[in-house]
C-alpha cells in the first residue's frame, strides 16, 4: 500500500478503533504511526470533518416539524371513519366554505387585514410581552435560511446602524404570518431596534411608497413598503436617536 | 406491520433532525426536504414493525428517506441519472485548511454541500450528519464499501474546494440591504 491508497482510506474512517477487523484499514493505519507526514495529514482531514459535522447539525429545523410528524403518524395509524361519517364531513365543511367566503366578499376588509396604527399597536404589544426568539443568531444567512425553512423569504438587514442582528422571530396576526428581527445596541441609552415584515395585503389603506413616521410617546416607529411587504422598525423611546428617519438606502 | 407509537416517537427524537438535514442536502428545498422527513416517518409507522434488528432502525429511515427522494424525483421528472465515470478528476486535500473552515457558517457549508455533485454529496451527508461508517453509507446505497471511500474522498475535496472558492469570492451574505441612520437628527 502506497501513501496515496492509505490516504484514500483514512478518509473514509474517523478513528483508529474504526473497522480494524478490514485488512485495508489495518494497513493504513500501522502506515499512520510510522509516517509523521500521513499522521499530520490524517489529523487536518479529521479536524475538517468535525468541524463541518459539527457546523452542519446546526442548520436550523423547522421548529414545528416534529408535531408534524408526530402528528401524522398519529392520524395515519388511527382507524378509518365510516364512509357515511366521512360523507357528512366533506358536506359540513363544504357549507362552511361557502358560508365564509361569502362572508368574505360582503367584509372585504373584515378580520384579515387592519390599519397601520393596529399593526403597530398589536406588534408593540406582543414585544412588551416577548420572551424568546425562535431562531437566535447574528448571521443573516443562518436567519434567511430560518426564514426560508418556514416558507418565508424576508430581506434582511445585516445591521441597522449600529445595531447587530440578535435573532428572529415568526408571528400571526390578522391570519398574516409576521417576522421580527431583532438588532441590539450596547451602550447606555442605546434602545434595542426591532424590525416587522408583513404582506401589505395585511394592512388596509396603504399607499405605495408611503413613509409613516411616529417619532412620539414611548415607542417611536417607522413604516415603509418595499415591494410588497409592509416594515415597521420599531424602538422604544428614551434614546438619544429614534428610527423615525431609518429607512432602507438599499 | 405497524409499529408501537412509544418506539415511534423515540425515533423521531432521536434522528428527525438530522434526517431533515439529509433530506435538505438532497432536495436544497426547505419544503420538500421537510415533507420527504414526514413521508418517511408514514412509512415506518406503517412497515417499522417489520424492522426486526431496532439497531438498524437509524439506517432504515435514511434509506428509505433516500429511495423516497428518488421516487419524488422520477414522479416530478427532475430526476438527472447519475454518471460517476463522467467525474473522477478531483484534486485531492493534500493540506485542509481549517482557517478556511473557521469562516464558514452553518449556513455556507449546507449551501456548499448542497452545491457539490450529488454522487459525492449523498454519502457525505450521511457521514456528517449521522456519523455513519463507511460500510453503513455502503449498505444503505447498495454500492461496495470502495466505491464509497471514493466518494468520501473526492467529494470532501470538492466541499473544501466550494468553500475556498465561496470565501475568496463573496463574503458578504445575500439577501442583505444597509440601514442606516438618514440625516436629519
Amino acid at each position: 500500500m502506497n501513501i496515496d491508497e492509505a490516504k484514500f482510506i483514512l478518509s473514509a474512517i474517523r478513528n483508529e478503533e474504526e473497522n480494524l477487523s478490514d485488512p485495508q484499514v489495518f494497513e493504513a493505519l500501522k502506515m499512520v504511526k510510522n509516517n509523521e507526514s500521513l499522521k499530520q495529514w490524517w489529523t487536518e482531514v479529521r479536524e475538517f470533518d468535525t468541524a463541518v459535522s459539527s457546523q452542519l447539525k446546526k442548520v436550523p429545523v423547522p421548529p414545528g416539524l416534529k408535531n408534524a410528524i408526530l402528528t401524522g403518524v398519529k392520524v395515519s395509524t388511527k382507524p378509518k371513519p365510516n364512509r357515511w361519517f366521512m360523507i357528512a364531513s366533506v358536506a359540513a365543511a363544504a357549507c362552511l366554505m361557502i358560508g365564509i367566503v361569502a362572508w368574505q366578499i360582503m367584509n372585504p376588509f373584515s378580520q384579515n387585514s387592519d390599519s397601520i396604527a393596529t399593526f403597530r399597536n398589536d406588534m408593540i404589544q406582543q414585544l412588551k410581552e416577548l420572551k424568546t426568539l425562535d431562531h437566535k443568531s447574528d448571521d443573516p444567512n443562518s436567519v434567511s435560511l430560518f426564514f426560508k425553512s418556514q416558507g418565508l423569504e424576508i430581506t434582511i438587514p445585516g445591521e441597522v446602524d449600529d445595531g447587530k442582528l440578535a435573532g428572529c422571530k415568526i408571528m400571526e396576526w390578522k391570519g398574516h404570518r409576521v417576522s421580527l428581527l431583532c438588532y441590539r445596541r450596547d451602550g447606555e441609552s442605546k434602545a434595542d431596534i426591532h424590525m416587522f415584515t408583513v404582506d401589505a395585503s395585511a394592512i388596509q389603506h396603504w399607499n405605495d411608497g408611503e413613509v409613516k413616521r411616529t417619532p412620539e410617546g414611548d415607542w417611536k416607529s417607522t413604516t415603509w413598503n418595499s415591494g410588497d411587504k409592509i416594515h415597521l422598525v420599531v424602538m422604544k423611546g428614551n434614546s438619544k436617536k429614534n428610527p423615525r428617519n431609518l429607512i432602507p438606502l438599499g | 406491520m405497524k409499529m408501537k407509537p412509544a418506539l415511534i416517537a423515540t425515533l423521531v427524537d432521536e434522528h428527525y433532525e438530522n434526517l431533515y438535514r439529509f433530506a435538505l442536502s438532497l432536495t436544497r428545498n426547505e419544503e420538500e426536504a421537510a415533507d420527504l422527513t414526514q413521508q418517511t416517518y408514514l412509512y415506518l409507522a406503517a412497515k417499522g414493525g417489520q424492522i426486526r434488528d431496532l439497531a438498524k432502525a437509524k439506517s432504515w429511515l435514511f434509506t428509505t428517506l433516500r429511495r423516497e427522494f428518488y421516487s419524488m424525483r422520477k414522479e416530478t421528472g427532475r430526476f438527472t441519472a447519475i454518471d460517476e465515470k463522467e467525474h473522477l478528476e478531483v484534486e485531492a486535500p493534500d493540506n485542509v485548511e481549517m482557517e478556511v473552515l473557521k469562516q464558514a457558517s452553518e449556513a455556507m457549508i449546507m449551501e456548499g454541500l448542497s452545491e457539490i455533485r450529488e454522487v459525492f454529496r449523498v454519502p457525505l451527508a450521511l457521514f456528517y450528519f449521522e456519523d455513519f461508517s463507511y460500510q453503513e453509507i455502503a449498505a444503505i446505497l447498495k454500492v461496495p464499501s470502495g466505491t464509497v471511500m471514493s466518494r468520501l474522498y473526492r467529494g470532501r475535496a470538492e466541499l473544501r474546494n466550494w468553500l475556498i472558492l465561496r470565501l475568496e469570492t463573496d463574503t458578504t451574505p445575500r439577501n442583505i440591504v444597509p440601514l442606516r441612520w438618514a440625516s436629519g437628527e
